[in-house]
């Protein structure tokens, strides 16, 4: 999986790469040419006691090392560019393909964990890239290249390199291959922490009102140690390694310094040869070391890899169409035929049997117990998922049929938990219509029963939003977010559960502003409250993901004792009579 | 957890207002400057400040020295005690060379005036300075012993250095133990207003993405700077119990690097902090999106937001880029420091084995100094690259912890509420409370709720309705007067008895 994520990527800078071989090429047998040199001042030079010659070839020996340092730096230059831009080409793949999840898939993964693979598993890849290009492409050029010049020194000894080198690879790889389940437990300890603060975060008014912080402490404690223990256990292994890789590097000196003796005695061997054989040698399983120290990379990388892996083969379940796609008609009309959903591996269907229509110019009314299929209901009409039975038609087209955009363009969607983005209200409102004057800005605020209280913010529409809304209160969120659907003017209006933070004054006022404004639009309101869908053309009653009650309150009174539940257990339905 | 807020806005409007631009990544509100992220790294303090966080392990802290200098003394060692080897064989090589052609019993000295008065003064010099005996070829048993003796000290050090890094590793990863558990009991404290001021995920990145870097950094950096600081020291005086010349041929090299080091350093500690701030902003922008992201979809923003993105992203590219290709040159460098060294050794040792006033082994054993002291060094700065990392991260995370935080508890939880019961009386005795002083929320407020009482609070937007039940919570001081909760001051009580107290008899305590 690394390998191939890699492969891919880096496919774009094939020449820069290739460039960057020569360079380490270069580089290499500079440093492996100097310990040639250095034998020949010994052999001829100091044997001799020829003075003139050792200066001359050092001379040489320094031409040579500006060559080899200017050929690393832009060696260097090139695996810094393309390893990060590896990293942000990687980034962007994974940011798009979320992007085109339905929202079942957003929610098989969770938010926390998607966030934790754009960037830090992004930024472990990236990290092993870049030590690869500007080290590990040196190392087996330095192996081969030591390998030839140590062989070109004396073939006699040469046992000893194919002895040493198979040794130190065996050794390190058994290591590394103990570390990989461990660093894939250990990434999944990170993910823990990463959600556990996330949710800390995002809750904290949530925990310090119900004063649970030292429950979250604990909570938190317990991830913490099991990161702990698993970065303990790779950190242990790791620590292995570079004893083992100097002991067998230096116990290959000793073998060629016996071993050599024996060959000098024989006269097969000069003495020049000898530590010659000896800086070859060194190079070579520095090489190797380097390897393995960067290998020690790999085992995480690898596990990044396959995380990262997961999300871009994860493809959307909810299919855009291709080829030319029909346009729903306007006004659009909303219809279900038979809808069937259930989550994947459940045993009940979330929704059964739905079917009803609501027409364009009416409102109609969703109500049931939590856990009812409400949400599930007005998500299938955008496609945040789709429909395992029957099917669901917005202005005459399935909705599998017509082009995300083009059927999003016909939507207005306040969900049920008002989510804010950081900016400016303006901003906020705009998202639905960037093109947006500051007067329709302020008529949709006026619709939504928000225009004075925005209107006293200091800034006004430019006054700041937090992440989320949080520094507005749960009723602002709400209508601000309403007025973010009403800037659009859509064809279809979705509320889910929509007005449950407003007051009953402001919810029946918000209602009747928007009652010209929706003249021509189809209106699908999920609520909880009575007294909000008290007055709707038409009322679905929900009741374990089937439709129990269709029809207008008064009908419904009579006819369905689900809907009679409701209503009773709100009592507030009786006590009102304005409208 | 939605972490819907509890407050009106108009209330709250006054705490939150900040000017354009106020969407500021990283550090609490007082410290923000006038550049997005953009602040100079202090590396010395804030470096002294990390390590700081080793202080409770200091025991281990002391074996792991221990440890390493003896694994770094005995493999010191090493190459000269190889050196006599070559010196043995190179002996025996030349003494060799002389079976036969001089009468058995003649002595060095003999050999070498002989020479001398020959005319072959150059090699006479030569010989001199080693230790042969005319006639005899390679003494095996003398180098047997020797290599010996080698292997023993390379097996010990290994086991030593081995002994050391598993120490290490557990000092390291108790730390970080601890500055997550540091950070996470920080987020209790930190006042609400410390939440809205960032992104999220902004927040988030210190605390993990940022906090995973310093544990990467720490865990690979103090090993090796370790061991590589150690081994220079040892090697240097090794390197001139040979010879002091040569040694200080090979001192030179140090100023030279460390010159280097920190020019080239100066440089890429800007870029690593910019690196990490956009790391902090991408996520922020990442857990932004992804939270709302029916909304994205539903909304056709989809587009709009990759556009975002992909600004930020080659933000954090361009960073990302400059700071490992400045600080990737410190390795090349070095080792060109290295290989100059190499070349000087070579020719100043060759030269003066040329004229006997050293052994060939020593040369030998200098040259393998020589690269045994370049590489640490070379280690040193590249570690240089990855602590410079660590380090702009962990200054991040301490600007989490050094955070203003709200009021602390009282310390002694107060023992009268127990005795007077959870009766639920709540009083409020001439408050006032205002998000923004030049706009004043809550006077002078007399209010009391009796035990068992239900009472409703009704007023338009912006009246202060959510303030009172946040005041109760104690989320926020008062400017004046006191609340009190079954007679005891609420600033007497623990929040957690606070909370107790209140959501019991409360029907719920927010929105």
């Amino acid at each position: 999986m690394l390998w191939r994520l890699i492969r891919s990527g880096l496919a774009p800078h094939r020449r820069a790469l290739s460039v960057i071989v020569v360079l380490q090429l270069v580089s290499t047998i500079a440093s492996l040419y100097l310990p040639n040199l250095n034998a020949d001042i010994i052999d001829h030079g100091v044997a001799k006691g020829d003075t003139g010659y050792i200066m001359a070839v050092g001379a040489v020996m320094l031409a040579i090392s500006v060559v080899q340092i200017a050929a690393s730096v832009y060696a260097v230059y090139l695996a810094a560019r393309i390893a990060m831009a590896y990293g942000r080409d990687t980034r962007a793949a994974v940011f798009h393909r979320v992007g085109e999840f339905s929202a079942r898939e957003v929610a098989q993964f969770g938010p926390p964990t998607l966030i934790s693979r754009s960037t830090n598993d992004v930024q472990q890849i990236q990290m092993v890239v870049f030590m690869a290009l500007s080290m590990m492409v040196g190392a087996p050029i330095m192996m081969v290249g030591g390998v030839i010049m140590a062989l070109r020194t004396d073939v006699g000894l040469s046992w000893l390199v194919a002895v040493a080198v198979p040794l130190l690879a065996i050794a390190v790889g058994l290591i590394l291959r103990r570390m990989l389940p461990q660093f894939r437990i250990m990434q999944t300890s990170v993910d823990s922490v990463n959600r556990i603060l996330r949710e800390q975060i995002t809750g904290i008014r949530v925990v310090r009102a119900f004063v649970r912080e030292r429950f979250e402490e604990d909570r938190f404690a317990q991830a913490n140690q099991s990161l702990t223990g698993a970065a303990l256990s790779v950190g242990r292994l790791m620590s292995v390694v570079f004893p083992i890789v100097m002991l067998i590097l230096n116990l290959s000196m000793v073998a060629v310094l016996w071993f050599g003796a024996h060959r000098i005695d024989a006269g097969d061997m000069q003495v020049g040869a000898l530590t010659a054989y000896m800086a070859y040698l060194i190079q070579i399983l520095m090489s190797v070391m380097m390897a393995t120290m960067m290998s020690m990379m790999i085992p995480r990388a690898s596990v990044s890899a396959e995380r990262i892996g997961a999300v871009l083969d994860t493809e959307s379940s909810v299919i855009p169409p291709t080829g030319s796609t029909p346009e729903p008609s306007t006004p659009a009309q909303v219809t279900f035929e038979n809808v069937e959903f259930r989550y994947p591996g459940a045993e009940h269907s979330i929704l059964s049997g739905i079917s009803f229509t609501a027409e364009p110019g009416r409102t109609t009314a969703i109500v049931g117990s939590t856990g009812a299929g409400k949400t599930t209901l007005i998500g299938l009409i955008p496609r945040l998922f789709d429909a395992d039975g029957g099917r669901v038609v917005v202005g005459g087209q399935d909705v599998r049929d017509v082009e995300p955009a083009r059927l999003w363009a016909h939507l207005g969607l306040v969900p049920q938990k008002p989510y804010l983005f950081s900016g400016t209200i303006a901003s906020n409102l705009r998202y639905g219509k960037p093109d947006a004057t500051d007067d329709e800005l302020w008529e949709a605020l006026r619709i939504a029963q928000a225009d004075e209280f925005v209107g006293a913010l200091d800034g006004g529409l430019e006054a700041h939003v937090a992440q989320g809304g949080t520094n507005v209160s749960g009723g602002q969120r709400q209508r601000l977010a309403i007025a973010r659907a009403i800037v659009r003017r859509p064809d279809i209006y979705l509320f889910d559960d929509a007005f449950s933070a407003l007051d009953t004054a402001t919810d029946a006022r918000l209602r009747a502003a928007l009652r010209p404004v929706t003249r021509e639009a189809t209106v699908i309101v999920v609520a909880q409250r009575v007294s909000t869908i008290i007055d709707a053309d038409q009322i679905v009653v929900l009741e374990d993901g089937e439709i129990v009650g269709l029809g207008r309150h008064d009908e419904l009174l009579e006819s369905c004792p689900t809907y009679q539940e409701i209503v009773v257990s709100q009592r507030a339905a009786q006590e009102v009579t304005t409208r | 957890m939605s972490g819907e807020g509890v407050v009106t806005a108009e209330e709250k409007a006054a705490a939150q207002r900040r000017g354009p631009g106020a969407r500021r990544p990283g550090g609490p509100p007082h410290m923000q400057l006038g550049m997005p992220g953009e602040k100079s790294m202090s590396f010395g303090p804030s470096a002294k400040r990390l390590l700081g966080w080793l202080a409770p392990d200091r025991a281990r802290v002391l074996l792991i020295l221990a440890l390493t200098v003896v694994a770094v003394g005995l493999a010191s060692v090493g190459p000269k005690v190889l050196g006599k080897a070559t010196d043995s064989i190179f002996a025996g090589l030349l003494g060799g060379q002389f079976a036969g052609r001089v009468p058995a019993g003649t002595t060095r000295q003999e050999v070498i005036d002989q020479l001398r008065s020959q005319g072959q003064g150059n090699i006479a010099d030569l010989l001199s300075g080693v230790d042969f005996v005319p006639g005899q070829g390679i003494d095996f048993s003398a180098v047997g012993r020797v290599l010996l003796a080698v292997l023993l000290i390379y097996v010990a050090s290994a086991l030593f250095m081995w002994a050391s890094g598993w120490v290490l590793t557990g000092v390291v990863q108790r730390t970080m133990f601890r500055m997550r558990e540091a950070v996470e009991a920080k987020l209790n404290r930190l006042p609400l207003s410390y939440f809205d001021g960032q992104p999220r995920g902004e927040l988030l990145s210190r605390v993990t993405n940022d906090i995973d870097n310093v544990s990467m950094s720490l865990q690979q950096t103090l090993s090796q700077l370790l061991n590589s600081l150690l081994t220079v020291l040892a090697v240097l005086g090794m390197m001139f119990w040979i010879s002091w010349l040569l040694a200080l041929v090979a001192l030179v090299s140090i100023p030279i690097s460390v010159l280097v080091t920190a020019a080239i350093g100066k440089r890429s500690q800007k870029l690593f902090v910019r690196q990490w701030a956009a790391t902090g902003e991408l996520n922020g922008i990442i857990e932004e999106t992804f939270t709302g992201h029916q909304l994205v979809k539903v909304f056709g923003r989809q587009a709009e937001v990759e556009r975002t993105f992909a600004a930020k992203n080659d933000e954090l590219y361009t960073a990302a880029f400059g700071a490992q290709f400045v600080s990737g040159i410190i390795m090349p460098t070095m080792m060109f420091v290295g290989n100059l060294n190499y070349v000087l050794v070579a020719v100043i040792g060759g030269l003066k084995v040329a004229s006997g006033q050293i052994s060939l082994g020593d040369v030998q054993a200098f040259i393998q100094y020589s690269r045994q002291f370049t590489q640490p060094l070379t280690q040193v700065a590249s570690m240089a690259n990855l602590l410079q990392s660590g380090v702009a991260s962990a200054e991040r995370v301490f600007e989490v912890l050094d955070a203003p935080e709200q009021t602390p508890d009282a310390v002694a939880p107060v023992a009268d509420a127990g005795g007077a019961g959870h009766r639920g009386e709540v009083r409020f005795e001439d408050v006032s409370f205002s998000y923004d002083e030049t706009k004043p929320l809550i006077q002078h407020l007399d209010l009391v709720v009796q035990p068992g009482q239900t009472v409703a609070i009704v007023g338009p937007t912006g009246a202060g309705k959510t303030t009172l039940v946040n005041l109760v919570m104690r989320f926020y001081e008062l400017n004046g007067g006191r609340i009190t909760l079954d007679g005891v001051d609420i600033t007497a009580m623990t929040r957690h008895e606070i909370g107790r107290a209140s959501c019991r008899e409360r029907v719920s305590c927010c929105v």
